[in-house]
């Protein structure tokens, strides 16, 4: 902070100390700014505030920000500020002299120039820019046209520019008065132009918060501009003492609102400066601070204070996917649409590196040019942590996936043996009791036999699927729940199961399948430690579900690994703790829902 | 009576085994919205159905059993399941303790067992898979109350759970009716259980009792 307000301050003391320098001790502009212009004292004050305030923003711009477009374009509208000083000074060389009135007049067009350059961020509007132009080429030619042809004799107001110098040519009569008054034109058109972008500027959300002191200078100037060019246009031989009131009081605000609206367009260059030089701080220090290996994601959010923009979204480029990733490896979604979000791309060395996804009054050019080397390297360090979290995600989806597709298997194949195989036994053993029962009527006792053992085979058979197919999934868990297929699980163990379910309803089949398969590696590891009895219980939530498996077996020193793969699958957690009561060995998982 | 079942094979040997049994067998259905109608046109004394039928082949069989105890009171329902599983035997007898069963479906194969079956469930008694009460005789707990029973106590519990009346397990035992009334009040006051006077509520209470 304080460095910044330094930045600041040298360049801008640096500029008045200058000016002052000009002025008093090399002589002309203090001399001529004290023996010419408007009689009143107040209005060169004012005229001299006005170049000092444009000329130090553009010396700060310049020096301190490194814009130097528009720091020059600052400088040289302050310095034209004095040119009817100079055009009025009679110590002056009386061609400069000519040159300045031409150009005095003409400040709406630097204005205007000033304002579209420090506002737009960037490249120009083209169809400002072409307007610009125009008005630039139309101004120059018609000031050298002026200056060519000025002659005093025909100038209504020459003031102490009235001694008499021969023009360089004489035009055909009439001609020196549409050149003065094309000029009063230009700048009537440059200062509406001003005043109406500005005010529209303004309006529209996008830049408003960050450029609203330049743009309120504008509207304000623009306004002042039209109004004083009117006047000029309008002009009679002498507008003091003619009666108008209105035009009376318009005379003496103008200089003021003019004063007030230059000001304000030198604070915003000024605040525009400071903020970059703040943002140009900050991504330093981030990339000082990379070396302390920050977390995932820090520089997304470090960027998001130093850029004062809470949105900032950072994507980073997976070259072998050919797509954006967040800092946590996650996809990066475009937040860059609507009118008030921009994109910007950073490359190393052409190639991609990130994307940033910021709110659009913040500079992008600025943003690209201030990552310097440090910073690409942090963000390349940073991109090279997403990639592998990418592929970790990667990883554990497809885990997850090939679990899902297994469970989905396991109860197609529990439907088929009980639909198909068990049903068709059934049906085989039902013939075979017909027919065993035929034979004992016919008499055929060995037959009868023979076809009560296969009758046994048959239901044996049937039993043995039973079995399987429980084992290969239970049909209650997706039937009738958790409670029942724990329930079921407790029916057969070895060991006493007590069973406590607290969960609001069904949980995804996914998750009851996780769970139950916890349960069922719960029982069996316990029982291998000895264990002679069981506790489960099971709550949750529509996010989670927790299940808690303690047991008096041997004391166990990691999680079982089976539970573990089942949990680590399914995107959950396992931990092992030492219970209060006499059931000392706690499982404990959690597992996402859905 | 009526079978119900979605298997055409196996439906035509529940079917023929039956009749060689000795039971009319009036209609069969393939599933339960057409065996609803058939009771409601026959008005049979039982039903025989299959636990999992279209369209979701879940318990659909126990739903359709469930819909026939509460329009037609006086028709027995058997289910007939391929699962060996306590949960929806319990659910049948707490939802309609009266002439329900839950049976393994190769059952089917012992005529006796199934003659016996259908008479209960039409006399209004209950029926459960002697492999189910085993299961839960089976079940390990931490405080065993089955512990403090005597063998034939517990034989005599093993056949309640089954939905016997006291008459029919004196029969079964070969004892007198007062044996059993004896054996049953010993084994319902060291289980804490009341002893009920309603027989249909004593099957329920002692598979409750069994599952805990």
């Amino acid at each position: 902070m304080t460095a910044s307000a330094l930045a600041v301050a040298i360049p801008l003391v640096a500029a008045a100390y200058g000016l002052v320098l000009v002025s008093f001790v090399v002589g002309p502009l203090g001399r001529v700014v004290q023996s010419s212009g408007p009689p009143d004292a107040r209005l060169r004050t004012l005229d001299v505030v006005i170049a000092i305030a444009l000329v130090g923003a553009g010396a700060v711009a310049w020096i301190g920000g490194g814009r130097r477009r528009i720091g020059l374009i600052a400088v040289i509208g302050g310095l034209s500020w004095l040119a009817l000083y100079l055009a009025l000074d009679a110590g002056s060389p009386t061609f400069i002299r000519y040159i300045a009135a031409g150009l005095a007049p003409l400040w709406p067009v630097f204005v205007l120039h000033l304002v579209l350059a420090a506002t737009s961020h960037g490249r120009l509007e083209r169809r400002r820019w072409r307007v610009l132009v125009v008005l630039y080429a139309i101004a120059g030619l018609l000031g050298v046209l002026r200056v060519a042809t000025y002659d005093p004799f025909f100038e209504p107001d020459c003031g102490a520019l009235c001694n008499p110098v021969p023009a360089l040519f004489d035009p055909p009569p009439g001609v020196r008065a549409i050149l003065r008054q094309g000029v009063h034109l230009v700048s009537l058109v440059a200062g509406a132009a001003l005043a109406w972008w500005s005010t529209g500027d303004l309006a529209s959300r996008g830049r408003r918060r960050r450029d609203a002191w330049i743009l309120v200078g504008g509207a304000l100037g623009g306004a002042a501009a039209v109004a004083l060019a009117a006047i000029a246009l309008s002009r009679r031989p002498s507008i003091q003492g003619v009666g108008e009131p209105l035009l009376e009081s318009l005379v003496v605000i103008l200089p003021w609102v003019l004063t007030g609206a230059m000001l304000s367009i030198s604070l915003g260059l000024v605040l525009a400066t400071v903020s970059i030089l703040r943002v140009r701080q900050g991504l330093r220090r981030i990339a000082d601070d990379i070396e302390a290996a920050p977390p995932p994601g820090s520089l997304e959010t470090a960027l998001a204070t130093v850029l004062a923009d809470p949105t900032v979204k950072v994507g980073y480029w997976l070259a072998e996917d050919e797509r954006y990733v967040g800092p946590d490896g996650r996809p990066y979604e475009a937040r860059d649409t609507g009118p008030d979000r921009q994109a910007t791309a950073i490359k190393r060395g052409g190639e991609p590196v990130a994307i940033v996804s910021h709110q659009t009054r913040l500079d992008a050019a600025a943003l690209t040019r201030e990552i310097g080397p440090s910073m690409l390297v942090a963000l390349d360090n940073e991109r090279l942590r997403a990639a592998s979290l990418a592929r970790l995600r990667n990883l554990q989806e497809s885990r997850t996936r090939i679990v899902e597709i297994s469970d989905a298997e396991r109860r197609r194949v529990e439907r088929d043996l009980h639909d198909g195989a068990q049903q068709g036994l059934l049906a085989v053993s039902f013939d075979l009791r017909l027919a065993r029962l035929n034979a004992e009527r016919s008499g055929d006792a060995a037959l009868a036999d023979r076809l009560a053992a296969a009758e046994t085979l048959g239901l044996d058979a049937v039993e043995e699927l039973r079995r399987i197919a429980h084992g290969v999934h239970p049909a209650v868990l997706s039937q009738a729940g958790l409670t029942a297929a724990l329930m079921s699980l407790g029916d057969a163990s070895p060991i006493p199961v007590a069973v406590r379910t607290e969960l609001p309803g069904r949980a995804p089949v996914v998750t009851e399948a996780a769970v139950y398969h916890v349960a069922v590696e719960a029982l069996a590891d316990a029982v291998r430690r000895g264990a002679r009895e069981l506790a489960l219980r099971v709550s949750g939530d529509s996010n989670r579900v927790i299940i808690e498996a303690s047991d008096d077996g041997a004391v166990m020193t990691e999680p079982p690994v089976r539970i573990a793969d089942r949990v680590g699958a399914s995107g959950g957690e396992v931990s092992i703790a030492r219970g209060s009561d006499h059931l000392g060995n706690v499982v404990s998982v959690v597992l996402p829902c859905g | 009576m009526i079978v119900a079942e979605d298997l055409m094979l196996t439906r035509e040997g529940i079917v023929r085994l039956l009749a060689d049994a000795g039971v009319e067998v009036v209609a069969e259905a393939p599933d339960a919205d057409q065996l609803l109608s058939l009771v409601s046109r026959h008005k049979p004394d039982a039903v025989v159905l299959d636990i999992r039928m279209p369209p979701t082949h879940t318990d659909e069989g126990i739903v359709a059993a469930g819909r026939i105890r509460d329009t037609y009171p006086t028709v027995g329902v058997l289910v007939l399941s391929q699962y060996v599983e306590p949960t929806w035997a319990i659910q049948l007898v707490q939802e309609h303790p009266e002439g329900v069963g839950y049976l393994l479906k190769e059952r089917v194969v012992d005529a006796a067992v199934m003659i016996d079956a259908l008479r209960r469930v039409v006399d209004g008694e209950t029926v459960v898979d002697p492999t189910i009460v085993a299961r839960l005789l089976g079940r390990r707990r931490r405080h065993d109350p089955l512990s403090d029973l005597t063998a034939r106590e517990r034989e005599v519990l093993a056949l309640v759970a089954e939905g016997l009346s006291n008459k029919a397990i004196a029969a079964r035992l070969v004892v007198a009716g007062r044996t059993v009334e004896a054996h049953m009040t010993s084994i319902f006051s060291k289980l804490g259980l009341d002893e009920s006077p309603d027989q249909h509520r004593r099957v329920l209470a002692v598979l409750t009792l069994l599952r805990a």
